[in-house]
């Protein structure tokens, strides 16, 4: 009889008391920080293949609706193509650029047509596994009215 | 007495075009995003009875953006190194035409219904029921601060951008029967065009760039409000007709189309080139 390793015996098992405890078949935690759209991602499970787009909800009532965010996985903003999906290995954290607030270019630089700021309101993000089997909901965050920028004077 | 719109009640006030500022030099990339985005407001009146039911009574905006000039010219060191033109306002890296600028995909028609700020159901009376909405809009664009030129196999700098985005929003009631009854609207652009020379080669940090605005080539306006819908040809058909493509997903399709060497949109040179920046 072949012996199954321990190692995959303690994971098997740290999975499952995970899945009792949080009440998903992944580890994947999604936690934001203390800047309204900073947000990591935590895999206390086995690895995943979770899909570079990320949905952002707005909160309209009692109900979450898709607003038009562009947001992905990534962690910084490199140009060309994002891939469509994203590697987390167990234990890794992901760290994507923060959200800051805008539609089309609220993440990275983008060719941006309508853009416009999404404040204030109450959003969260959702993570998505690849084949979009299983969603991953973070917790609320108030988004603050938008603060304009200084006037940098005569172009 | 049914719900109807009160005439003459609509209106917009406190139009503000977008504002172009210098582009700022970051993470290897030119990046244009206006100082102040665009903003209007806009109030209709409605009129019924007691007990009249507001359902399908929707209160929004809708844009289209009708002129789009999008290019640059990339220059090597030295003239051997080459010259390379992007050229992402016409075709076929963009076809040629008004689009409808939605935030969502171009079927939902208003600039963004997820946002209460933007987009409005009428609310239960008592009669009259005066609704508002505001919009705002901050177009910006990219573009990678060097190209690698095939022809030569040199690093081309980012030398010269030209982008003119103009735009008429149009403040539209859309009725049970899903009619689009238009009410007012207002024309806005922004301009940019702008000089960059790197400081320092072959590898010029983000901080090693002047950026030089041409004389004239920066600027930005709105008209007044104009009461009633808008007729023009150059770009009612777009207004609520079926679309493939928002105006953001022809400029992000526009942007990757050049990256491709052998797109006609991507013209590489052996020299330094003047293009014709109107083809």
């Amino acid at each position: 009889m072949k012996i199954i390793g321990l190692p995959f015996v303690a994971a098997l098992a740290f999975a499952m008391a995970w899945s009792l405890v949080y009440g998903q078949t992944a580890g994947v935690v999604v936690r934001n920080l203390e800047k309204p759209g900073a947000v990591i991602v935590e895999n206390h499970g086995p690895p995943i293949v979770l899909a570079s787009k990320v949905l952002v909800e707005r909160k309209r009532g009692a109900e979450w609706i898709e607003a038009p965010v562009s947001f992905d996985l990534v962690q910084s903003c490199a140009a060309g193509k994002v891939p469509d999906s994203v590697d987390l290995p167990s234990g890794a954290t992901l760290r994507p650029v923060p959200w800051t607030g805008y539609t089309c270019s609220g993440q990275c630089p983008r060719s941006c047509r309508s853009n416009h700021y999404s404040g204030p309101g109450t959003f969260r993000f959702v993570i998505l596994r690849s084949d979009h089997g299983e969603r991953f909901a973070g917790p609320e965050f108030a988004l603050p009215p938008e603060r304009l920028p200084k006037d940098p004077g005569p172009h | 007495m049914a719900i109807a719109i009160v005439p003459g009640s609509a209106k917009i006030s406190g139009i503000s075009s977008a504002q172009s500022q210098i582009p700022a030099m970051s993470g290897g990339t030119a990046n244009f995003s206006p100082s102040a985005g665009m903003h209007a407001d806009g109030v209709v009146q409605f009129s019924g009875s007691r007990g009249d039911l507001p359902a399908g009574w929707q209160i929004g905006w809708i844009q289209a953006q009708w002129v789009e000039t999008n290019w640059a010219e990339y220059r090597g060191q030295f003239d051997h190194d080459g010259s390379i033109f992007l050229q992402r306002g016409r075709p076929p890296a963009r076809p040629t035409g008004a689009c409808r600028d939605t935030s969502l995909a171009v079927g939902t028609i208003f600039t963004d219904p997820s946002d209460p700020r933007e987009f409005a159901q009428l609310s239960a009376g008592p009669y009259p029921v005066t609704m508002s909405v505001q919009t705002n809009d901050s177009p910006g664009e990219t573009y990678n601060q060097i190209e690698t030129n095939s022809v030569t196999g040199k690093p081309n700098y980012l030398h010269l951008v030209q982008l003119e985005f103009h735009f008429c929003t149009v403040l539209v009631v859309r009725d049970p029967t899903a009619r689009f009854l238009q009410q007012a609207h207002f024309l806005w652009n922004i301009h940019w065009q702008d000089r960059f020379d790197p400081t320092a080669f072959p590898s010029p940090t983000d901080a090693q760039w002047k950026v030089t605005a041409v004389p004239g080539g920066n600027s930005s306006h709105a008209s007044a409000a104009f009461q009633g819908g808008t007729t023009d040809p150059r770009f009612a058909s777009v207004l609520t007709t079926p679309q493939s493509f928002s105006c953001v997903d022809l400029a992000g399709a526009s942007a990757t189309a050049v990256r491709t060497v052998g797109n006609a949109c991507r013209r590489e040179f052996p020299r330094w080139h003047i293009s014709d920046v109107r083809k």
